[in-house]
Parts: C-alpha cells; structure tokens; sequence
C-alpha cells in the first residue's frame, strides 16, 4: 500500500528543480575536451605499419583481427595485413598501443561514432575516419611499453687478446642470458619471410624462453640441417626485419639459434628424426657445402642413398674453405657433418668431379644429381704484377689457413677488396702478426661486408683505405711483391640508383710498401668440368645457373642450388636452395618410384 | 694515316677495322666456354656489323637512337694489363678485352676525324662513330663494376 502512495507522489518531487536554469544541449553540439590520455578511437599510421599482428594476439577481448587492405601488397618485413578493430568488443585498455613495435597504433581524442549500421563499429583504423589522427592522445611510448628495447649483449674476446689466435670471437649466452633474450621475442613471425629458408623462428626462439633446449633444436632440424653454422654465420637477414628493431635493438636471432644448438654435444643422441626404408634410389651430389648437404640430409630421411663428393679434404664448401676458425670453429663443423653421416649421408671427400670422377659416371650412376658447386674461381685484379711472388688470392690463402698449411704473409699486408672475404682475409693476415691495410674502391658506407665484420677489422688493428683504385704491383729487386701503387678516386653518382662508381682521379697515385698483396674483389662458378654438350643444354644468366622452383635446372634430373643459382650467395640461402631441390628431386623421381612399387607388387 | 687521303680510302679503313673486330668477337664467341663471355662476344658482333653498315653506306642514322647521350668515361680497364686471345678467355677477361678495344677504337676514330677536317660530313661521321665506341666501352666497364664487382 505504501508503495502505491509513493508513486503517486513521486512526479511531483520535480518540483524542487522549478526556478532552477535548466540544462540544455547547445546547438550546434559542442564536444567535451578530453583529458590529455584519453583513450578515444584508434588510430593507425598505415605507412608506419607493418602488419605484425602484436595488437591482435594481445587484445584481451578479441577485438582486433588483421586483414588484407587493398593497396597493401605483403612484402618482406611487412605481412600487408593491418588491425581491424570491433568497437563491440574494445574495452579500450591501450594494450594494443603498448604493444606495438613501430608505435603505428595510438588512441585518439574522437569518442563519439554515430550510425545505425552494426557493420559501421568495424573499423580499420587510418584507413577509415583517417581524421582521428589529428588529435592523438594515448600514444605508444618508448618508454613505456611493453616490448624490450635493449639486447642482451653478446660477450666477445677482447680485441687484443683475439690477434693472438683464431679462438672463437663469439663467446656464446650464457643460460640465463639466452632466456632473457629469447623473453624479448614479440612472436609476430614477420622474420619468417625476410629467413630465406623461412625457418620456424618465432617457435624456436619461444622454445628457449621455455627452457625447452631440445624442442627448440627439433624446430630449427625441421628445415635447417646446418643450425649451428647458422648460428654462427648467417647473415641474419631475420634481425634486419625484426619488429623490435624498429624502434629498439632487434633480437638476437642467430645468437639464439646457437645457443640452442650448443646446448648438445651430440645431435645423434638427442634427435631422432624419422627416416623412411630405403626405396633404392640414389642421389649423386656434386659439392659438399651447405646446400649439398642439405639436399643429402632431407633425402636420406626420405629413404634415398646420397653420395656427396667432396673436392676438398673435408666437407663444408666456404663455411670450411673460406671462413675463418675464430668464426666458425671447425670441431662445430665436425658436430654437424658427424650427426649427418650418422643418419646415413655419405661424404666422399678428395673427390674432384670431372677429374677423379667423370660426369658420365655420375650421369648414369645415379638416378637425380644436384649440384653445388660453389664459387670458388677468383675474379682478377687484372693489373700489372699481380701474377708477381707473394701477390695472391683471398680464397686461396683462406683455404690454405683453414687446411693447416703454413703461410707466411711476412710484416705487412695489403688486401684489396670490401666484402665478407676481404674483411675475413683482413682479420687471418691480422692473426697471423702482419700490419694489414684494406684497400677499398669505393666509400665505406658502401661495402658489401657485414657491418659488424668491418667493426671487428677495424677493432683488431685493421687499417683501412677507402676510394683507393689498385694501379700495380711493384717488385723488388728479388722479384717478390715489394709495394702496391693505387690511386686515389672520385665517386659518380649511379643515374640506375646503385652504390656510386668510383672513377681514377689522374695524377693522385700512392705507393704502399707490402710484402703480400691479397685480392679480393669477387668470385665466380667454375662450370669447366661440365661436358661440353650437357653446358650447351644448360640455361645460364648471368653466371648463374637457370632453375625451376623445384631447383632443377633446364635439363631433367639435373638439380643445382646455392652460390650458382641464387643471388644472395650466403649459406642460409644455399641451405633453402638445398631444402627445396631435395622436395623436388622427390618429386621428380616420384613415378619412378610409384612405377618400381608396382612392379614390385606384380612380381 | 696521311692527311691526303681521300674519303673513300679512310672509310675503306675504318670498314676494314670494323670487319677485323667483328671477326674477332666471332671467334671469341666460338671458342670461349663461358657463358657469359659468348654473350658479350654476340653482342659486341653484333654491334661492330651495324658500325660497318653504317660506313658503307655512309649512314648517320644509326647513332640517332643516342644522339645527346651524354656517357662516363669509367677509366676503369684503362690501367688493367691487355688480355691475350685464347680459348680459356672467360666473361671478366672478355670484359676487358673488348672494352680496350672498344676505346683503341674510339681513339683511332678521333684520330680520323681530326685528319678529315677539310671533309665536314666525314668528320662529323667519324666523331659520331668514336662517341659510339666510346658508349660502348661505358656499357662494358658499367657491366664491369656491376658483375665483377657487385660483392666489392
């Protein structure tokens, strides 16, 4: 009954407002400012963004999904995607913001979206209502956010202490060190496509925040058979795209990879990898460097029988001939070389192909052949006296090293040349007590070598000379090398866009006393033990060989990969040449297989 | 060459230097076992066989696809030692080779031209043929430094 009484009086308790000034909304509206970091709609500065997809995996309320955009084409270090945001589900947290590497993302000051269509609460931040970007407010900061800025630094030797011997450089991480490393990784997988191998990076490396060593050794074998090479040498095109690396140090990618392959000293005992029965079918390859032994590794779990020739006393191809111990150790070569013959490759070394085995045989002796043959010919400085004594070539001399023969390069060196070779020639003439001068055609910013190879160089003692064009190699009086003239040189701008082109200033020529001239300017395949007849059926351009995406090349059954194929000429890509010719080899020998089942099924 | 020779007698020479040299990409081309050397050797052919047309029949016209061209002399095999004729010539030898003779050539045009002053259409013909050899020599010392030395 009381209640009854209530509502009957209560319309009139709005009597108290009567004399009052009442509260209206203006026309036209005005909008309420907004607090400095004010959490309004999103924007996202397309350009900025690289579609790595961090906003996505941590909103709590899966608010944002990433999508194709016209106009956005993926390419590497940029999936093409970009954040979708459904405003059904944003609780507006910032965590997206606080997450994104680039700082693309941000939070406006706009609060106020008005439609009757629930398909208009999807929206793609900068490309729809690309007017919240004129008044920013919840922005990512530097330092504030989620992600780590800073690597966990590799320790090194000292520069002194390195000149002394060919001790490794890199001492390695330690556990805790590596775990803390591995903590930084955001994940997103944009790295994946920048690996020419596309290695499973993001796994690997959560597998190491984990503590879990041998998952992360069972991802890195499932497409790279040579991870702690990689982990020593790659040439890290992953960290170059690394989303942390936007705005901060990229993570450690390859330090992770090595530490995670060191972790076992025996691959034998703790990867068992399933190989399929013998199917009878044998591979010949033609090189034992990284790419020939990929394909030998991938096939024999495949059940084939794979011989490798070797040429060179041992396995390896540059990452044994050419880089030098204090990077790559040759007992880690043994490691993984041990592991592979232990799966059943079979590595047949002093075995020159065309000399001690004529490529007939190989023809008819095996049912596929890949070849990675490497470039091991050296180009020519192709000036006077460079035939004299004591002036020699880089890939020689690092062959020699690394074989264990003597070389004596005497007090002082000059290699000429700016790439990883020349820098590698540079630090063994170092380790070997000579003074040693780099001498460069071009500028520094220029050279094709690892920046850090270079800072190594110059950190041991390394002298270098930039814009300096070799003229000749002067004799003494006993015949041997006894100075290098070069001139000085201008740089012309490339009209194609390419590094500048230095061009001889006349009259500005140096002499430089050596006793050993070390060139280094390039290499080249050496396809003369290929008959003549099989050359003119193979398509060549530009010095390298033509392939198919299964890596054959334009005669059936006659597969190739690494330095003689592709362009980027490292060991990573000679690793992804290798992975996809053993796919195709597979597949090309696949009605033969299927043709020898059934027969066997008939008899 | 002495200045009193007649037109026809220069050009007559200069056709002769143009027969001589694309007879020798001919048989580089032939022997060569590198690839990219023989490229380089039908090309150049090639080229020297258009040169020689253009001379016979006194023709202009095939310098106008570059007329105001404007090329860098790299000087880049200017200082590098002459490579002999062989088999075993390969793409970085062939390179060489020809963009030396490339400029020889230049330079024996120039000198021409310089002898045909009294001969205005044959000067200019001359000019223009040394401005081609020297374009010439510029592709091939540009392929140079993009090939040879693309890792340096």
């Amino acid at each position: 009954m009381s209640a009854t009484i209530k509502n009957v009086l209560s319309p009139f308790s709005a009597l108290k407002f009567l004399g009052k000034k009442p509260h209206t909304i203006r026309y036209p509206k005005e909008t309420k400012k907004t607090a400095d970091r004010y959490r309004g709609f999103h924007y996202n500065d397309i350009e900025t963004c690289i579609g790595c997809g961090n906003c996505a995996n941590i909103c709590q309320n899966a608010a944002i999904d990433m999508v194709k955009v016209p106009g956005i084409e993926p390419k590497v270090g940029d999936s093409g995607l970009r954040p979708r945001i459904d405003y059904g589900r944003c609780c507006w947290c910032g965590l997206c913001v606080d997450v994104c590497p680039t700082g693309s993302l941000a939070l406006s000051k706009e609060y106020t979206h008005v439609s009757d269509d629930p398909e208009d609460f999807l929206l793609l931040p900068g490309i729809e209502h690309p007017e919240f970007g004129d008044e920013l407010s919840y922005v990512s900061e530097k330092g504030y956010n989620l992600l780590d800025w800073v690597r966990v630094p590799m320790r090194e030797l000292d520069p002194n202490e390195r000149v002394r011997s060919f001790a490794e450089v890199v001492l390695g991480y330690m556990e805790e060190e590596a775990r803390a490393e591995a903590s930084r990784c955001a994940g997103c997988g944009i790295c994946v496509s920048a690996c020419p191998d596309h290695m499973h990076i993001p796994e690997y490396i959560r597998a190491i925040a984990e503590a879990d060593d041998l998952q992360s050794l069972q991802v890195i074998y499932d497409n790279n058979p040579l991870g702690e090479m990689c982990g020593k040498v790659c040439t890290r095109r992953c960290e170059g795209v690394c989303v942390i690396g936007h705005r901060g140090e990229p993570v450690a990618i390859r330090w992770l990879k090595r530490f995670a392959t060191e972790q076992f000293s025996d691959f034998g005992k703790v990867l068992n990898p399933e190989i399929r029965p013998k199917n009878g079918l044998k591979i010949g390859v033609i090189g034992g460097g990284p790419a020939g032994l990929t394909v030998g590794y991938y096939l024999v779990l495949k059940g084939y029988d794979v011989d490798i020739y070797e040429a060179l006393p041992k396995a390896g191809g540059m990452t044994m001939a050419g880089i030098p111990k204090y990077r790559f150790p040759e007992d880690s070569l043994d490691k993984q070389l041990r592991y592979m013959e232990e799966v059943g490759v079979k590595i047949i070394t002093n075995t020159r192909i065309g000399k001690d085995v004529p490529f007939e045989k190989m023809l008819s002796s095996y049912d596929a052949i890949f070849m990675g043959i490497g470039f091991h010919k050296p180009y020519l400085l192709g000036i006077p006296g460079e035939d004299l004594p004591g002036s020699i070539q880089a890939v020689t001399f690092l062959r020699d090293v690394n074989f264990g023969k003597k070389v004596d390069v005497g007090k002082s060196v000059v290699v000429i040349g700016g790439g990883d070779v020349a820098i590698d020639a540079a630090r063994v003439s170092r380790r070997l007590g000579a003074e040693v001068t780099l001498l460069y055609r071009r500028r520094k910013q220029d050279m094709p070598a690892d920046e850090e190879e270079i800072v190594g160089a110059i950190e041991e003692g390394v002298i270098l000379i930039t814009q300096g064009i070799p003229l000749e190699v002067i004799p003494g009086e006993d015949g041997r090398v006894k100075a290098i003239k070069y001139g000085m040189a201008e740089m012309i701008p490339d009209p194609k866009g390419g590094r500048p082109r230095p061009r001889l200033i006349e009259g500005d020529e140096r002499i430089l006393e050596v006793d050993t001239v070390i060139a280094a300017i390039g290499q080249q395949a050496d396809y003369s033990f290929i008959p003549e007849e099989l050359m003119s059926q193979l398509e060549i351009e530009r010095g390298r060989l033509k392939v198919d995406k299964w890596q054959q090349t334009s005669v059936p059954g006659l597969f190739a990969g690494g330095d003689t194929v592709n362009r980027t000429a490292d060991a990573i890509s000679a690793i992804a040449d290798g992975l996809r010719a053993a796919e195709g080899i597979d597949h090309y020998l696949t009605p033969k297989l299927t043709k020898q089942r059934i027969d066997t099924g008939l008899k | 060459m002495n200045q009193s020779f007649s037109r026809a007698d220069v050009l007559k020479y200069a056709i002769q230097q143009e027969i001589e040299s694309a007879e020798l990409y001919h048989a580089l081309k032939g022997q060569t076992k590198d690839p990219r050397a023989k490229e380089i050797f039908m090309q150049l052919e090639k080229m020297e066989m258009e040169h020689r047309q253009a001379l016979e029949n006194f023709n202009m016209t095939v310098f106008a696809q570059h007329p105001d061209e404007e090329y860098v002399d790299f000087k880049l095999t200017d200082y590098m030692v002459d490579i002999p004729m062989s088999v075993t010539i390969d793409f970085q030898q062939a390179l060489i080779l020809a963009a030396k003779r490339e400029d020889k050539t230049r330079q024996l045009y120039e000198n021409m031209a310089n002898r045909m002053a009294f001969d205005v259409k044959s000067r200019e013909l001359f000019l223009n043929l040394a401005k081609e050899e020297g374009r010439h020599k510029h592709i091939l010392e540009d392929l140079y430094d993009r090939t040879i030395h693309e890792k340096s």
